[in-house]
């Protein structure tokens, strides 16, 4: 395998996944929002976006506090520093695979950055 | 061709325009400044003398506590209207408390991308841009005394809503009812009554604003019925 190609395998697989990766762009956006709100901004089911999420928070990506707004309950969902961290990198990262190879300098000082 | 926009952008713009999706933010504006503006129209003239003390009294303190609490208020009346209906989200940082807060996340190491920076940047320009504008009209108001400076600052105050309008959501009735408003005043009322009309009438455009945005945000989103058991 080139080093080009091996930057593609070392990509968060957690985050790769379409369902939470939409997750993760949504709360790496906003501070918190809550079950409902990344329901609708995701298109998911509920069954759906709580597998997702318990993922993510078993990997400690996504922290998530059961709380009340005045009588209303929810369920808050915020994106830990390493979730944070993850996302930023998973980015760069494919920021470099999507490079024009125009742009040489760039994407070699990301490559020394990340190896 | 224009490019499609960053999903992390797309989600940070959206997150920002649910803070002001149901009017709340502008009905609550309107109404604070309807209590202002009662004080304005001087009731010692028209109210029995302890009474129109009693009345501007505690319409002033209503007035400050709105001011001071505003934000408390907006998400009090979000928990009875909005977060059942669509959900709840943070909006994005402004207060410094929060940009403390993202400067330690930045030093960190998990920094926000600077094209939400850069966007943020240009929503805080485009405000105080507007600001400045609506000061500037509210200053010419309090220096000179023409009649014609209604329509000039209804004009200019119209002009802050239109640069305003995207970030805030703004309908279309605070830009068309600004310069009507001033028009109205400069030709029909009496000089005297000058700022406590044009100050009640922008208590009423947003209030008007406020109210048809909630509206169509009830008509459009229903509350949902609870699961049956």
């Amino acid at each position: 395998m080139t080093p080009d190609l091996q930057s593609l395998a070392t990509l968060d697989r957690l985050i790769h996944e379409p369902a939470r990766l939409m997750i993760m762009s949504v709360l790496y956006a906003v501070n918190e929002a809550d079950f409902l709100y990344l329901q609708r901004e995701c298109g998911l089911t509920q069954g759906n976006l709580s597998s997702h999420l318990a993922k993510l928070e078993a990997a400690q990506y996504v922290m998530i506090e059961k709380t009340f707004k005045g009588k209303y309950p929810m369920t808050i969902c915020t994106l830990t520093l390493k979730g944070r961290a993850a996302f930023a990198n998973y980015v760069q990262k494919i920021r470099v695979v999507s490079e024009p190879p125009s742009n040489g300098k760039a994407t070699q000082k990301i490559r020394r950055k990340t190896s | 061709m224009t490019l499609p926009q960053p999903p992390v952008l797309a989600a940070e713009k959206r997150a920002w325009n649910y803070w002001f999706v149901d009017g709340l933010t502008n009905l609550v504006v309107g109404v604070n400044t309807l209590i202002f503006s009662f004080c304005l129209f001087n009731p010692l003239h028209w109210l029995p003398k302890p009474l129109a003390i009693v009345l501007s009294l505690a319409a002033m303190i209503l007035y400050l506590g709105i001011t001071l609490k505003y934000r408390e208020i907006v998400e009090w009346l979000k928990t009875k209207t909005t977060y059942p209906r669509t959900g709840y989200v943070h909006p994005p940082a402004e207060d410094p408390a929060e940009a403390a807060n993202l400067v330690t996340v930045s030093l960190q190491g998990a920094h926000t991308s600077p094209e939400i920076q850069m966007l943020r940047m240009q929503r805080r320009m485009t405000w105080t841009i507007a600001v400045a504008l609506a000061v500037v009209a509210s200053f010419t108001m309090i220096v000179i005394h023409q009649r014609w400076i209604w329509t000039a600052a209804g004009t200019m105050f119209s002009a802050a809503m239109i640069i305003a309008r995207k970030d805030f959501r703004i309908s279309w009735i605070p830009p068309v009812g600004f310069p009507i408003l001033g028009l109205c005043i400069t030709t029909f009322a009496p000089p005297h009554m000058g700022p406590a009309l044009f100050i009640s009438g922008m208590g009423l455009l947003f209030v008007l604003d406020g109210t048809t945005t909630l509206i169509r945000y009830i008509l459009q989103n229903p509350k949902p019925q609870a699961p049956t058991p």
